[in-house]
């Protein structure tokens, strides 16, 4: 009798708890993103607004130009600061030109190039405490037309981004929850939603080397060699007039073959260095520079350096491509239309790279690695400098610039034994 | 780990031992129950050990499991359980527990990319259990035990991505996971 009671209270509520409960056997998924809504203004507002404003600090640092005792360093999106280098040991951060979408720079003379999304803006930098844009010219960079899915609307750029939190359901997949051989289920849409705070990951520099132009890296997008600006945008390559600085002319605008992300020149040859591939053009006509060459390998990296007969090339993982490949290319460029593979040198993570004379600089995530590369088969490190997140690297008179997580460093290499470390603009962790 | 627990299981077995003395002392108990987890998307296995105190009726533990459904984790919580009836040999008793479920890094989702940054995440989550068991004395010391629960885990991480191509923007995705099922246990108790 004491055990049916027992087992009639258990029994009808449990009865009853499973009927309540297995209504709620559901397993259910939400995922959190930040939606990004753009606010725009006409470029033409823009472009009045334009000028010298007081110094910002640096929060994220992109690509960089070197012109006589000023660094031009781009803010990832928002503009450039000017910083006089007089002092390497103490570089002082001296104004900020606000300039939307900007991420690329170059110069020649008392002129400053900059993209602002899709358009080239032309700034007079004869006075620096007055700089202001003189004209653009829109549709060079083509391939900024959508940000993150956005288009943008002709005749306006990007000014800023307003945010919100969304929520939406993610279905939970039968089988064995949601993972399953280390695969991710999830059948909801991926890209409706774009998500997260935007961070600088933009690697640096652009450079000709010549006299009135400024320096710039490996990652440059930007190029000028004589009266001419040359423009890499996805696979476009665009060339553009400039014999009269102030008043750019459009004069072609080519197939690069390949996912152009950055430009070097060298004499009269434009190494463009993709996702993909390489590829080199002849500016022998420098109106429309002609495909010479081409080297392609897997998605991975891209910035590309040259001399006479070999070019370096870093691949590396961690980029939208989802690359597998870390290492340094080292290819024989010795004749233009056989582009080989000299020999793959391992890396941890290689992005930007300089070279002077034999030695060759090359950011290896957290560390500026020093080669000996007077035989490209055979190149020998020198030595390490540990840096967290090493992006690019400008090699000039003796003095390595290097664009890293924690800010702009200077390392002073006259003495390869004894690289001493100058200065250091730093950047909040 | 497993050698670790037995090892403090013997030398708490006088304790256990105290027990004998009548219920109306307090004394250290022990349940350890094997899993079987049911719900909507998976049927999976989890294992778990509860060790507290006992007074009349009433069982005060810590436990810990491994729970592995949708996710590997380690729930870390509070039990607590009453007897329903005051027979010392059949005894039906409710329990019902609560805490931290703490997700546990795997291959499934790797915690870093190669370049060395953060990919995901994990985030300590709330467990909780609650059912009847069946305790079946076998002797002075040890019991076998049958129950049948509802058990919840919430699983949450967050993702961090690069988008955009010229531009890598670094994004984060949070996620949130409710996983709610059926759970059939049997195990062994020490009293």
């Amino acid at each position: 009798m004491k055990i049916r009671s027992i087992a009639a209270a258990v029994a009808i509520p449990a009865v009853i708890a499973c009927i309540v409960i297995s209504a709620c056997t559901k397993d259910t998924g939400y995922r959190t993103v930040k939606v990004y809504t753009p606010v725009y203004k006409s470029i033409t507002d823009v472009t009045a607004s334009v000028k010298t404003s007081e110094p910002e600090g640096v929060t994220a640092s992109g690509k960089m130009l070197l012109l006589g005792k000023y660094i031009f360093l781009n803010e990832v999106n928002k503009g450039i600061h000017i910083i006089d280098n007089s002092n390497p040991a103490a570089p002082v951060n001296k104004a900020f030109i606000n300039i939307p979408g900007n991420l690329d720079i170059a110069t020649k003379g008392n002129t400053l190039y900059a993209d602002c999304y899709t358009y080239l803006l032309v700034l007079d930098i004869s006075d620096l405490q007055n700089v202001s844009c003189k004209t653009y010219l829109h549709n060079v960079f083509p391939d900024r037309a959508s940000v993150l899915g956005t288009t943008i609307p002709d005749g306006q750029v990007i000014v800023d981004w307003k945010t919100r939190e969304a929520t939406e359901n993610v279905s939970v997949m039968p089988g064995q929850g949601i993972w399953k051989n280390h695969e991710y289920y999830y059948n909801g849409p991926w890209y409706d939603l774009y998500a997260g705070a935007p961070q600088s990951n933009a690697y640096n520099l652009a450079s000709s080397g010549k006299s009135n132009t400024g320096i710039a890296g490996s990652s440059a997008r930007m190029a000028i060699i004589n009266n001419h600006l040359y423009t890499a945008a996805s696979n476009v390559l665009s060339a553009i007039n400039i014999a009269t600085p102030s008043a750019p002319k459009m004069e072609s605008q080519n197939a690069t073959g390949i996912s152009a992300q950055s430009i070097f020149p060298f004499n009269n040859k434009l190494f463009i260095g993709g996702s993909n591939g390489v590829s080199v053009f002849s500016t022998d006509n420098a109106s429309a520079p002609l495909l010479e060459g081409g080297f392609g390998h897997f998605c991975s990296g891209d910035p590309v350096i040259a001399d006479e007969n070999t070019a370096y090339v870093t691949l590396h993982t961690g980029n939208w491509c989802n690359g597998a490949i870390d290492e340094l290319d080292v290819l024989d460029v010795s004749d233009l239309h056989n582009l080989k593979t000299i020999r793959n040198y391992p890396l941890t993570s290689p992005k930007g790279l300089s070279k002077d004379g034999n030695l060759l600089f090359v950011c290896d995530g957290p560390a500026l690695k020093v080669f000996n590369a007077a035989n490209p088969a055979d190149i020998k490190l020198l030595q390490t400098i540990n840096l967290a997140d090493t992006y690019d690297v400008i090699c000039h008179n003796k003095i390595a610039y290097v664009s890293a997580k924690g800010g702009l460093y200077q390392f002073d290499y006259s003495d390869t034994r004894n690289i001493k470390q100058l200065g250091k603009i730093s950047l909040p962790q | 780990m497993p050698k670790n627990y037995l090892f403090v299981l013997l030398c708490a077995l006088p304790f256990f031992a105290a027990a004998q003395q009548g219920e109306k002392s307090m004394h250290l108990y022990n349940i350890t129950q094997f899993g079987w987890l049911m719900g909507d998307n998976a049927h999976t296995t989890s294992i778990e050990t509860v060790t507290g105190l006992s007074y009349k009726r009433y069982k005060a533990g810590l436990g810990v499991a491994l729970d592995n459904y949708g996710y590997k984790s380690l729930p870390v919580f509070v039990d607590l359980r009453y007897n329903l009836s005051k027979n010392t040999k059949n005894i039906l008793q409710f329990y019902g527990n609560g805490g931290m479920n703490i997700p546990l890094q795997s291959g499934n989702l790797p915690y870093k990319y190669n370049n060395g940054d953060v990919w995901h995440a994990l985030h300590p989550s709330f467990y909780g259990e609650a059912g009847v068991n069946y305790v079946l004395r076998l002797g002075k010391l040890l019991s076998v035990n049958a129950g049948l629960g509802y058990n919840y885990k919430t699983f949450k991480y967050t993702e961090y991505n690069y988008q955009g191509d010229i531009v890598l923007m670094r994004t984060a995705t949070s996620y949130a996971y409710h996983y709610s099922k059926y759970v059939l246990r049997v195990g062994f108790g020490l009293w």
